[in-house]
C-alpha cells in the first residue's frame, strides 16, 4: 500500500503540484458530474452508469482475465508450435517451468455485456434497469500438483492435488438499482451522501466445477519401489457441456448490491464503499460426475492402463447452490490540480465459490479537455503482480463513450492477463 | 448481448492477441516456453520389483517338492502290468519252481513328454546329481512273488517304441544299472495280495534318460530281472498281475561347469511410445538416466546378469547381437554361501548401478522393445560347484530408474 501511495504522489507532483482538496469553485472538479468522476472498472459494478445525471441508455461490454504464469507470448508460442505440428511434450514440461515454485497455477476471469437504461427522478433520485450477461471463472492448480511434473520426484516423493479446483458460471440477469442523494450538509458546498441499493435476478445458463473430494487433495506417492495414488475428483456441470448437446440449466436467485458514497463536490474528494453480488444462485439439473484413481502398484505400465480408463463418470443429477463472487470495493478519489484526478480503489473478494483475487487500482484521470478524459493507472495484487491501465473517454451531454484496457503482469505481449471495457451511451 | 456473441467477442480478442504474439520460428517459440529458467527435473520410477522363483520357470504340472524340500521335475510316469496267470500250471504240479526272466519297459519318455520349460537350456548343460525313482509294486495273487536280480536300466527305443533287438543298455559297454533288491540280497519279495512302495536314488540313470531325450532320442527305463516264487501252496488265478509303477523325479541338484551355466531369456515390453519425431529432442534433453538395481540371490549359485535392449519385438532372437542393441550392464551377484551338498546357507544381496546416456535410451522411448537377460550361474567352490535348489528359491530384483532431464531456458 505504501508503494501505491508513493506512486500516486509522484504522478500528481509531475502534473504540477499537489493541492488535493484545495480546488477552487471554478475547478474542473466542480464542472465534472459525479457520474463521470468514477473511473471505469473491469469487475462487477452495478452502479457504474447509474450516476449519470441524464436519461438514456448505455451499452457495455468488457472482461478481464489473468493468470500468474503464462503471458501472451507464451500463448502465442504454444499456438505457433501446435499449428506447425511441432508441439512436443518437452515443450509442455518447459512451460511448466513458468509456474513458479510455491505458487501453483492460478487464473481467473470475469466478463460481462449488457444494456442499462435509466436516469434521474427529481434532484435526488436516480434509477436504472439493466439486462446483462455475465460470466465468472477461476482455476487453481495447486503447486503440489504441478510439482510432480515440473520438478520431478527426485527430491520428494509425495504429492497431492492440494486445493486445486476450478469453477465457471455464465448467467443472464435483470436488475433494478437506485441512488438517493442526501445533502449538502452544513454549507452549500458541504458534503453529499449518496446511498444506493439494487437487486438483480440472476439465472444460470452454464456451469461447471471440479474439485478434489478427498481431504488435502488425496495422495500420489511415487518412489523407486512403487506407485500409489488415491485421488477422487468430483465435478458438477451443465448437462452436455462437453459433448455439444448442452441443456441449459434452470434455477435462479436474487442478489443484492449496496453503495455508500460521500462527496465534497467542489474539492473533488470522495470516499465510497460498495458491496456487490451478495447472494446465491440455485442451479438445477446439474450433472454430478466423479473420477477415482486408486492404484497401488510396482508397475508403471499398470498406472498407464489405469489412466487410460480414467474418466468422469456420471453419478446423478442434482440441484446445487453457488455463491456468486462477492466483492467489497473501497475507493477514494481526489483532485490533485485543475486537470488531474486520482483514484485509489481496493477490491476485496469475500465468501465466494470462486477464487477471485484482491486488487488495488490506482487511476489518474487527466482532463486537458474536460469532456475527453485520458486515463492511466497501475493495478497491484491479483494473480499477476503489477499491471498497467489506460483509457479514453468522451463525456458529453448526449453522448458517452469510454474505452479502457489493462495489461496485467507485464506490458502488452509480456502480459499474463488483460482487461478491456467499452461503454457506449446515449442520453436525451 | 447474448452469451454466444459475448463468447465470440472474447475468442476474437484472444485470437487477435495471440496472433499478434506469435513467434517467427519454432526455435523462437521453444525458447519462449523455456523462459522459466533452466532446471533439472529428476524423475524416479520403479522399473522392476519382482521375485523370480525357479518354479515359475517350469510348468507347474511337473513341479514336485521332495520330502527334503528340494525342487524336482516329475517325468511322465507309467505302470507296467505283468500278468502272472501263466504260473498257474506250475503251481498245480506243486513240485517245481516257476522261473520267468523278463526285460520290460517300465518308463517310456518321449521328448514331447519331457517339459523343462525355460530351464531346458540349463538342463542341457548340466549333470543331474540327484533323482528319485519311486517304485510302487502290487501283487494281486495269493502267492508271494520274488523279483530276483531285478534292476533298472536305460535303453533307446526304436521308432515304433519297441525295445531293440538285441537289447543294448545305455551307455553301451558300461550300462548304468540300478539294482532293486532288499538290503544284503539280490531279491525283492512281494507278499501275496500286497502293495509296497519305495524310493531309489537314481541320479545317474535319470540324468542319462534326460540327456538322451533332450538329444532327440526316445529313451526308456527297462526293468530287467527274474520273476519267481517259492510258495507252492498258494493259489494263482489267470487274472492275477504284478503291477510296477515307476515315477521319476529329477531333482534340481546339479553341478555347473567351470565356465558357468549360461542361459538367456527375452521379454518384450511396452516402451514410452514417444513419437519418433520427438525422440531426438527428448534425447537432447536427457542429461542422464541411471538404473539402480538391488538383487537378492537365494540360488545356490553365484550369478552374472547381462542386460541388453533393442527396439521392436524380437521374440527369441539374439538381442545381444542385434545391430541396434545396447548392452546396458553386467550385474555380478556374489556366489551364495552353500554347504557341501550344495544347499543354500546364506543368500547374497548385491547393488548395481548403470547409466544410460543419450542414444542408449532410444529403444526405451519407442512403442516396444525387447530386453534380453543373459544369466550365467557360477558354482560355489565349497560345494565343488554343486547346487541344490530348494522349493521357493528365488532371485528378488528391485530396480528403479532415475531420469534427469534438462528443461527450461534455451536448449
Amino acid at each position: 500500500m505504501r508503494r501505491t501511495l508513493v506512486i500516486a504522489a509522484v504522478a500528481a507532483a509531475m502534473a504540477g503540484g499537489l493541492r488535493a482538496q484545495t480546488v477552487p469553485d471554478n475547478s474542473q472538479a466542480a464542472k465534472i458530474d459525479v457520474g463521470y468522476r468514477r473511473p471505469p472498472t473491469f469487475r462487477i459494478d452495478p452502479f457504474t452508469n447509474l450516476h449519470v445525471p441524464h436519461w438514456g441508455f448505455v451499452l457495455n461490454v468488457g472482461g478481464t482475465a489473468a493468470n500468474n504464469s503464462v503471458n501472451l507470448n507464451d500463448v502465442g508460442a504454444l499456438i505457433f508450435l501446435s499449428g506447425e505440428d511441432t508441439l512436443r511434450w518437452v515443450n509442455g514440461l518447459d512451460a511448466l517451468g513458468l509456474v513458479s515454485q510455491g505458487s501453483g497455477l492460478k487464473g481467473n476471469g470475469e466478463a460481462q455485456a449488457g444494456i442499462y437504461i435509466g436516469g434521474p427522478i427529481g434532484a435526488r433520485v436516480r434509477v436504472g434497469l439493466s439486462v446483462m450477461g455475465r460470466s465468472y471463472g477461476s482455476v487453481l492448480l495447486d503447486d503440489d500438483a504441478v510439482a510432480l511434473l515440473r520438478d520431478g520426484n527426485g527430491s520428494r516423493d509425495e504429492f497431492t492435488l492440494g486445493d486445486s479446483d476450478g469453477a465457471g458460471l455464465a448467467t443472464a440477469e435483470a436488475g433494478a438499482h437506485g441512488l438517493y442523494r442526501l445533502g449538502p450538509f452544513g454549507t452549500i458546498d458541504g458534503v453529499h451522501l449518496i446511498l444506493g441499493a439494487g437487486v438483480r435476478y440472476v439465472r444460470p445458463i452454464l456451469y461447471g466445477s471440479a474439485q478434489s473430494v478427498l481431504n488435502n487433495g488425496g495422495v500420489v506417492r511415487l518412489t523407486g519401489d512403487s506407485i500409489s495414488a488415491t485421488v477422487q475428483i468430483e465435478s458438477f456441470q451443465t448437462a452436455g457441456l462437453f459433448d455439444g448437446d448442452v441443456k441449459l440449466n434452470d434455477g435462479g436467485g436474487l442478489v443484492g448490491d449496496f453503495l455508500a458514497r460521500v462527496e465534497w463536490p467542489t474539492s473533488g474528494l470522495a470516499l465510497e464503499a460498495m458491496i456487490a453480488n451478495v447472494g446465491a444462485v440455485s442451479i438445477g439439473e446439474v450433472e454430478r460426475r466423479t473420477a477415482t484413481l486408486d492404484v497401488q502398484t510396482t508397475n508403471l505400465e499398470e498406472v498407464g492402463d489405469v489412466l487410460d480408463t480414467l474418466e468422469l463418470r456420471l453419478q446423478d443429477t442434482t440441484n446445487i447452490t453457488v455463491t456468486l463472487p462477492r466483492i467489497a470495493r473501497l475507493s477514494a478519489s481526489a483532485w490533485a490540480n485543475r486537470i488531474l484526478q486520482l483514484d485509489l480503489i481496493g477490491t476485496l473478494p469475500f465468501g465466494s465459490d470462486f477464487d477471485l483475487p484482491a486488487t488495488v487500482d490506482v487511476w489518474s484521470t487527466w482532463r486537458f479537455i474536460p469532456t475527453v478524459p485520458l486515463r492511466a493507472g497501475l493495478v497491484f495484487g491479483g494473480h499477476q503482480g503489477v499491471g498497467f491501465s489506460g483509457g479514453l473517454g468522451v463525456e458529453t451531454r448526449n453522448f458517452f463513450f469510454n474505452v479502457a484496457g489493462r495489461s496485467l503482469g507485464g506490458l502488452f505481449s509480456n502480459a499474463t492477463g488483460a482487461s478491456a471495457r467499452l461503454d457506449l451511451g446515449v442520453f436525451f | 448481448m447474448s452469451y454466444s456473441i459475448r463468447v465470440q467477442f472474447l475468442l476474437l480478442l484472444a485470437g487477435a492477441l495471440s496472433t499478434a504474439c506469435e513467434p517467427a520460428s519454432v526455435t523462437e517459440a521453444e525458447n519462449q516456453l523455456g523462459r522459466g529458467g533452466e532446471r533439472i527435473a529428476e524423475y524416479v520410477l520403479p522399473v522392476v520389483q519382482d521375485t523370480f522363483k525357479v518354479e515359475s520357470l517350469l510348468d507347474s504340472s511337473v513341479v514336485v517338492v521332495t520330502p527334503d524340500s528340494l525342487l524336482g521335475i516329475r517325468l511322465d510316469s507309467r505302470s507296467l502290468v505283468y500278468g502272472v496267470g501263466f504260473f498257474a500250471p506250475f503251481v498245480s504240479f506243486g513240485d517245481s519252481l516257476p522261473i520267468v526272466a523278463f526285460q520290460e519297459i517300465v518308463q517310456d519318455t518321449a521328448s514331447d513328454q519331457l517339459d523343462f520349460g525355460d530351464l531346458e537350456d540349463v538342463i542341457r548343460q548340466i549333470d543331474i546329481n540327484d533323482a528319485r525313482l519311486i517304485l510302487s509294486l502290487s501283487n494281486t495273487s495269493d502267492v508271494e512273488a520274488i523279483l530276483v536280480d531285478f534292476s533298472l536300466a536305460a535303453a533307446e527305443l526304436d521308432a515304433t517304441g519297441q525295445l531293440p533287438s538285441p537289447l543294448v543298455y545305455e551307455p553301451p559297454g558300461s550300462p548304468i544299472l540300478i539294482p532293486v533288491a532288499e538290503p544284503g540280497t539280490n531279491a525283492l519279495r512281494l507278499s501275496a495280495n500286497s502293495d509296497t512302495s519305495f524310493t531309489l536314488q537314481g541320479g545317474s540313470l535319470v540324468n542319462l534318460i534326460v540327456h538322451m531325450v533332450l538329444d532327440g532320442r526316445r529313451a526308456a527305463v527297462v526293468g530287467d530281472g527274474i520273476l519267481t516264487t517259492d510258495d507252492l501252496t498258494g493259489q494263482i488265478d489267470a487274472s492275477d498281475v504284478i503291477t510296477v509303477q515307476t515315477e521319476l523325479v529329477a531333482v534340481l541338484d546339479f553341478t555347473v561347469p567351470d565356465t558357468g551355466l549360461v542361459f538367456t531369456t527375452n521379454t518384450t515390453q511396452d516402451g514410452l511410445s514417444i513419437k519418433s519425431e520427438e525422440v531426438p529432442q527428448l534425447l537432447q534433453r536427457l542429461e542422464r538416466a541411471d538404473v539402480l538395481s538391488e538383487v537378492l540371490n537365494s540360488l545356490p549359485f553365484g550369478t552374472e546378469l547381462e542386460i541388453a535392449i533393442a527396439p521392436g519385438d524380437l521374440g527369441n532372437d539374439d538381442v545381444f547381437s542385434h545391430p541396434d542393441a545396447v548392452v546396458l550392464a553386467k550385474i555380478v551377484v556374489d556366489t551364495s554361501v552353500v554347504d557341501v551338498s550344495g544347499q543354500l546357507s546364506s543368500a547374497q544381496a548385491t547393488t548395481a548401478e548403470f547409466s544410460l546416456v543419450r542414444d542408449e535410451a532410444r529403444a526405451l522411448l519407442q512403442d516396444r522393445f525387447t530386453a534380453s537377460i543373459r544369466v550365467r550361474l557360477m558354482g560355489a567352490e565349497t560345494s565343488a560347484r554343486r547346487g541344490a535348489v530348494r522349493a521357493g528359491t528365488a532371485v528378488a530384483i528391485r530396480s528403479e530408474a532415475r531420469i534427469r532431464l534438462r528443461l527450461g531456458a534455451s536448449q
